[in-house]
């Protein structure tokens, strides 16, 4: 889970966009985007990806559009 | 508007007299890697970055900004980047090539029109990084360079048409804001006498990180003329720092990242933005309550650095 703050200028089309580009390169770095959660007003978004690693992540990140997460964390689903 | 445009910071590059000091305080104090070198040059790493290297020390008789290097896209971008800023009037200094600097790459050096030497490069080989974990308090990457430089306006005006940035915004009409990637800034001018170095920035991972890192800083007897504090431009947080060569670095915490560029509004501030958490006179140096008054010419200014 990917934790992105301090977004601004958030708008659909933009993360639309900038979703598609992640999914253009993801395979090159082992990376299956599952979902994600957008708060456009606050610009927050939380993204749950499988990932080989944490810089697996990162460096799919840095290729699609740059805007990179504050934070990346290893999750298990709770009930 | 340019057809082609650099994609963010590399590097930046300087020289300094007191070259022994400096090695040990970027390595040691300030939290880098040292990942290459030779007699009187030094090549530093973040741990949290891809980048070669994010900082260049180079022994010098007198300090002097030796280069700002950013990335591109691929060779046609730099090829691109070079016809745009030759057909602005721009003066090369080596045409688009082979580096030969640590990860090589392809790219070419010119003079902006203030006299600081530019690097444009693509295909540098990235090197192995690591996302930090919570509490560790060394930079993740490079952030931002601000420049002083006596004509504001028309360097913020040049680099838009000419290398693609973007303004992000302004305080007064003093100090403009340039990103070219989702960071509010990569790199920021100043009004100033001279074309001179204002201070580079680096990212730690988050505040608690900060707080480490400034703490170990301070620890060593660092000067810090301004911090902590926070900004309202960027909605960062800082702590300025005097290095043993007197230039001013920055700890920041993670920047406001613009998500969509065709939305976002540059804006104009006013006021105390600078300090908006009213934290950030001087904790250790009271009688320099300021980020950086160099009032001497820079001697890298048009003289580019021999690598």
């Amino acid at each position: 889970m990917d934790i992105h703050d301090k977004l601004r200028a958030v708008t659909p089309e933009a993360i639309a966009a900038a979703h598609q580009r992640d999914l253009a390169v993801q395979d090159k770095h082992g990376v299956k985007h599952l979902r994600y959660w957008v708060n456009t007003k606050e610009g927050r978004m939380f993204c749950l990806l499988e990932a080989p690693s944490k810089e697996a992540a990162y460096a799919m990140h840095l290729e699609a559009h740059g805007i990179l997460p504050n934070e990346i964390y290893e999750v298990t689903e709770g009930s | 508007m340019p057809q082609a445009r650099v994609s963010h910071l590399r590097h930046v590059g300087v020289g300094v007299p007191d070259y022994d000091k400096q090695v040990a305080f970027y390595e040691g104090t300030w939290g880098l890697k040292k990942v290459d070198g030779e007699q009187g040059i030094s090549f530093f790493a973040a741990e949290g970055s891809p980048e070669q290297y994010i900082l260049r020390i180079r022994r010098a008789d007198e300090s002097r900004i030796d280069l700002l290097a950013f990335g591109a896209q691929d060779a046609a971008a730099v090829d691109a980047l070079a016809s745009q800023v030759a057909a602005a009037g721009a003066k090369m200094i080596a045409e688009p090539g082979a580096l030969q600097t640590p990860g090589g790459g392809y790219g070419f050096r010119f003079f902006d029109p203030d006299g600081r030497t530019i690097e444009v490069s693509s295909d540098v080989a990235p090197r192995p990084f690591r996302v930090l974990e919570e509490y560790e308090s060394v930079p993740k990457k490079l952030s931002h360079v601000v420049v002083n430089s006596p004509n504001p306006q028309a360097i913020m005006e040049w680099y838009q048409e000419n290398l693609g940035f973007k303004c992000s915004g302004w305080l007064g009409d003093w100090f403009g804001f340039l990103r070219c990637g989702p960071d509010f800034h990569t790199v920021a001018i100043v009004k100033g006498e001279y074309a001179n170095l204002h201070h580079i920035s680096f990212e730690l991972r988050g505040y608690d990180e900060w707080m480490r890192g400034v703490g170990r800083v301070l620890a060593a007897g660092t000067p810090m003329p301004f911090g902590l504090g926070s900004h309202a431009p960027a909605s960062s947080s800082f702590a300025y720092f005097l290095d043993p060569n007197g230039n001013t670095s920055e700890y920041i915490i993670p920047q406001e990242q613009v998500v969509d560029d065709r939305t976002y509004d540059a804006k104009v501030w006013a006021g105390n933005v600078s300090d908006v958490w009213g934290t950030a006179r001087s904790q250790n140096m009271p009688e320099a309550p300021v980020v950086n008054n160099r009032e001497v010419p820079d001697p890298g200014v048009w003289v580019a650095p021999p690598v």
